[in-house]
């Protein structure tokens, strides 16, 4: 749409001197040829703006700037006027209409963003204890349209999202986000809520409970929340866990309330997923008793160098039960859990474990511990840990485990005519029975008593060959317990009784 | 007996303008009434309590709600009677006159003590009002914010010359409901101030308020932190749990002898405000309820050791001051001879304002709308730029002060000013430019209206200290001059039988009727101050008659 504009001075019988401001004072007009649809702006001011049909004006009193614009935008398309001063100053009013069409999605976006730039840069400084002039929040809330000052902090918190995350890229994280962050906007009051992303996968929302609710704030607040959680629980595949500040009605105070949040989410250590904890409701939690979290690791240790993943996963159940049943406060176990990591990586190296390996793994761990968001994630997270620290033991020990086999059957060679246990022999080497058992077969592919057996077999046959001793003191000092006993196990593994054996025997003779 | 089956929580007054009343002055006083209980504002709603440990808004639940009934039914010709916290009449009287008229608390002299009062209380007939309690204009913790900053300033100015305290130290008691202002006009005044408080609570509530900066148990941890924080300069308020006797003392004992001294303990009410030393907090609570009378004994007692304290204080260096709380005066009953050797803060330091009839004026929006106390904030600073203080303090509080129920602004102005800056106001609501009208008042703690000898008249040039005729002349002119609620009490501040004090209100709902109550109330009641203390002999009072033309008949 175009305003056109006519310079006529022929029509005017008149001079009048032109104002330099905008407002200029333009004469009567004498002559005019007459056109349908031409509106005289009358002397009345307040008629300029109840033009809504006319296509042609004729200017006839004072106007303003915003007056010429209005009637562009009502569909003016011939304005008679007197000076070309003012015609440019109509085209260029003309002109930044134009151009404020063509940026009208900016100008748009402008004013969409400035509102929620101010709501978020509230928020932040809000929640990090930044703003501190009351006048100043007051006027940036009006700014950011709120109808009220929040004065609670909930910490929404999208459960097992790193684990979600794993390996997937930025753009799908911020999906996720989204999604959750739309439910959320969908439950809330626009003017009255703030709303930012606290962390990778928390948002703080700063909502203003009620006067009427000061009494029952804790209450409310959880009411809210359980709303919330729901409705995310309802229209995405998520669920989340939300932590809840005490209510703060001076808003300088705001970051309290969001650092209780913070801290009454940490609880979620010790439940489940998709709960809500209001900071009321956190008991102040002593920190577990050092030395019984020592005894604990050490019960772990004991087992685990030896080789026995068995025993470790009972001890570290044992430990996590502990834990769960003794009110530790969650920051200090995560730090407490680093220390253990630590006790148990210079345990392995002791134990043979090649410190290459294992120094990237506590590192790994210890930064995945974070992660973690229960004490079940963290004990299966502890019990992958120790089965990695096995392995490494097995194999760097391989040597020194064979050497350790190495000893056992020799000592069995000495000694196969005493009393042998495994427990025994196992002592003698510092491995667990149970490894030792594993070794020996692996080393020898033969059990332990099947291999003592053969052994006891093998001398009592030299023994029987000799013709020098009776059946009965071949058996005592081969190392059976009775020559009943030994004749029966003769007979077994070699199908003939110690008798028919020596016979034969003297009879290729 | 009370029926607590009437009681309210969360008592909000109406916000906007729209009337729920039958005129905006009857409007005014019921949103006033219910601001006072606000939980915002007052100290304990659900007993009617607004501050000063048992300074009440209305006698009982049943009162309140009778008088809320009686405003709401109120004409614009009538005018509505409480006494002490209870309506007990209406009578037509005309549009000019005020609608509502309050007394509180007062007893005939030779009966007026808390013996007699308390006596007067358990039967149900008597409130204790204290100042602006029971007649409708407290407005939280601002009001005595200002008035104990500008003591420090004061003092600061006698002492070194400067309004600027950074650096100094200053050591005081209380942080209840009025008390609780000193941590942040300490800090407002940039000294460093530890206020010592033996309800824990009290000071994590100022703390949340955002009034109050740190909180300390132990008091070497405090005094650490006010000699870190005084040597950088760093202005700061710190709140010490413990008993002011012992503190006291032992701060002196220890030799960390402070810049500026004084107190705001509830010591005014031995029984139900001031705790004794020597148990815990919850000891003495138990006992208050169990033995009062013992109570009281170890109160008074722990009183002296306080007064005892300070005035070793003094004698050490620390500029020391009452502020109001009468607590000399119990202290000296208890045998403390030299317990007045440390003046009040008003010979102090605030008479020669109130010689020009300046005081704590105060104002609060109806419309509930800060931006409408903004707009005035600034036609403040435009009126009056050439009052450096002024212009701080507005700075200052809207950038440090929260606010508390509807919004208000208190400051200092005096004869001449008032009712300049409220027609201004008057017309700021007639043309639309405030949403609603704008309510006028001020403290009893003002240049004319109280006689007080422990404190607002002690020590007066011609000894008229307890001459009692200037708050009862004070309210008649009021009342004359068609305020729109008047109140005449007993007792506010510093207890039964020391003080006679009396308030008015005014509100500006933009008419021509308003800007002509403006012109007399706000030029009489600041009026009664420069006459008084012209009447006293105070030749800046009499310059200011002169300057200003206050007639006053035999001005020597």
């Amino acid at each position: 749409m175009e305003l056109n504009l006519y310079h006529l001075p022929s029509l005017y019988t008149k001079m009048l001197p032109i104002s330099m401001e905008k407002n200029i004072r333009l004469r009567e007009v004498d002559l005019l040829p007459q056109k349908e649809g031409i509106l005289f702006i009358p002397n009345d001011k307040q008629l300029v703006s109840s033009i809504s049909v006319a296509k042609t004006i004729v200017v006839m009193d004072e106007y303003c700037e915003q007056d010429v614009i209005w009637w562009f935008h009502q569909g003016v398309e011939r304005c008679y006027m007197m000076d070309h001063c003012w015609e440019l100053e109509v085209t260029k009013l003309q002109y930044e209409e134009e151009k404020k069409k063509k940026n009208a999605y900016r100008i748009a976006l402008q004013e969409k963003f400035s509102v929620r730039a101010m709501k978020e840069s509230l928020a932040y400084d809000l929640i990090h204890g930044r703003a501190k002039n009351i006048r100043e929040i007051w006027e940036r809330s009006k700014l950011a349209q709120l109808t009220a000052l929040p004065n609670t902090v909930l910490l929404v918190s999208i459960d097992h999202f790193n684990r979600l995350a794993k390996n997937k890229g930025i753009y799908w994280k911020n999906n996720l986000r989204k999604e959750v962050l739309y439910v959320i906007r969908a439950q809330l009051p626009f003017h009255a809520s703030l709303i930012v992303l606290a962390h990778e996968h928390q948002f703080a929302i700063l909502l203003p409970l009620p006067m009427e609710e000061e009494e029952n704030s804790r209450e409310y607040a959880m009411k809210q929340a359980v709303i919330l959680q729901k409705a995310i629980a309802k229209e995405t595949p998520y669920t989340v866990t939300i932590g809840i500040g005490n209510r703060y009605d001076d808003p300088r105070n705001i970051h309290e309330s969001f650092k209780e949040s913070e801290y009454a989410h940490s609880y979620s250590l010790f439940t489940d997923e998709n709960m809500v904890i209001h900071i009321q409701d956190v008991e102040y939690y002593e920190t577990v008793s050092y030395d019984e979290l020592k005894t604990k690791v050490h019960d772990i240790i004991s087992v685990f160098v030896h080789g026995d993943m068995d025993g470790a996963k009972q001890a570290c159940t044992a430990l996590f039960l502990y834990v769960k049943e003794s009110k530790v406060e969650p920051l200090i176990f995560r730090l407490q859990m680093i220390e253990m990591l630590s006790t148990i990586s210079e345990a392995a190296i002791q134990h043979g474990a090649n410190p290459k390996q294992i120094m990237p793994l506590q590192i790994k761990y210890a930064k995945k511990m974070y992660e973690m968001e229960t004490l079940r994630e963290l004990e299966e997270m502890m019990i992958k840990m120790l089965t990695q620290y096995i392995a490494s033991i097995r194999e760097t020990n391989n040597e020194m485990t064979l050497r350790s086999v190495q000893i056992v059957l020799q000592y069995m060679e000495e000694h196969y005519a005493s009393d042998i246990s495994l427990d025994m022999l196992a002592n003698m080497v510092e491995l667990s029975p149970n490894y030792l058992s594993h070794l020996f077969k692996q080393t020898t592919g033969s059990s332990f008593v099947d291999y003592l057996t053969e052994l006891r077999l093998k001398k009592s046959k030299e023994l029987l060959r000799e013709l020098h001793f009776t059946i009965y003191e071949i058996a005592e000092k081969v190392g059976f317990s009775s020559s009943q006993y030994f004749s029966r196990v003769f007979k077994q593994v070699e199908g003939m009784t110690p008798t028919t054996y020596r016979n034969n025997v003297l009879r290729g003779r | 007996m009370e029926n607590n089956s009437l009681k309210v929580t969360n008592i909000r007054a109406p916000r906007g303008n729209e009337l729920t009343c039958k005129g905006w002055v009857q409007e005014a006083a019921m949103r006033m009434l219910m601001n006072n209980l606000d939980p915002e504002v007052a100290e304990n709603p659900d007993d009617l309590v607004v501050y000063g440990g048992i300074g009440k808004a209305a006698r009982n639940w049943e009162s309140y709600h009778a008088i809320i009934h009686e405003l709401k039914e109120l004409e614009n010709d009538e005018t509505l009677l409480i006494q002490s916290g209870k309506p007990v009449g209406k009578f037509r009287t005309h549009e000019h006159a005020p609608r509502v008229l309050i007394a509180n608390s007062n007893i005939v002299p030779a009966f007026a003590n808390w013996d007699y009062f308390n006596k007067l209380d358990k039967e149900g007939l008597m409130m204790y009002g204290q100042m602006t309690a029971g007649s409708w204009i407290y407005i939280g913790a601002q009001g005595i914010l200002q008035g104990t900053y500008l003591s420090f300033v004061e003092a600061g100015k006698k002492l070194y010359g400067t309004p600027d305290l950074t650096g100094k130290f200053i050591l005081t008691g209380g942080m209840g409901g009025m008390s609780g202002a000193q941590p942040l006009a300490g800090k407002m005044a940039k000294a460093v101030i530890l206020v010592v408080e033996v309800d824990r609570a009290r000071i994590e509530r100022k703390i949340k308020e955002g009034y109050c900066d740190y909180i300390e148990e132990d008091l070497d941890a405090a005094l650490a932190k006010v000699k870190e924080l005084t040597e950088k300069g760093e202005p700061a308020s710190i709140g010490l749990v413990g008993n002011c006797a012992d503190v006291f003392q032992a701060i002196h004992d220890k030799g960390f002898i402070p810049d500026i001294v004084t107190d705001q303990t509830s010591a005014h009410d031995p029984v139900n405000g001031y705790v004794p030393n020597g148990m815990t907090y919850e000891e003495a609570l138990q006992l208050r309820e169990e033995d009062p009378k013992k109570y009281e004994e170890l109160s008074l007692a722990t009183m002296a050791a306080h007064v005892r304290a300070m005035l070793d204080l003094q004698k050490a260096g620390a500029e020391t001051f009452d502020y109001g709380n009468n607590i000399r005066q119990f202290a000296k009953e208890q045998g403390v001879e030299n317990a007045f050797d440390f003046p009040g803060f008003v010979p102090a330091y605030l008479r020669p304002l109130f010689c020009e009839g300046s005081g704590p004026f105060r104002w609060a929006a109806l419309s509930g709308d800060p931006e409408d106390i903004y707009k005035t904030d600034a036609l403040a600073k435009e009126m009056f730029a050439h009052d450096e203080a002024l212009v701080n303090w507005i700075d200052m509080a809207q950038k440090m002060v929260k606010w508390q129920g509807l919004p208000a602004r208190i400051c200092w102005l005096g004869y001449g000013d008032r009712h300049r800056f409220a027609l201004k106001v008057n017309e700021m609501v007639a043309s639309g430019e405030l949403s609603a009208p704008i309510v006028f008042g001020r403290d009893h703690l003002d240049s004319g209206s109280v006689a007080s000898p422990n404190r607002e008249t002690e020590a007066m040039k011609d000894g008229s200290d307890a001459v009692a005729d200037w708050p009862l002349l004070n309210a008649l002119v009021n009342t004359s001059g068609g305020a729109s609620w008047v109140s005449l009490h007993h007792g506010g501040g510093v207890g039964m039988g020391y003080s006679m004090h009396a308030g008015q209100v005014l509100v500006a709902d933009g008419t021509e009727a308003a800007a002509e109550r403006i012109n007399r109330v706000l030029v009489s009641d600041p009026g009664m101050g420069v006459i008084r203390h012209a009447d006293a002999g105070y030749s800046r009072a009499l310059e200011v008659a002169e300057e200003r033309g206050v007639h006053i008949p035999m001005k020597k």
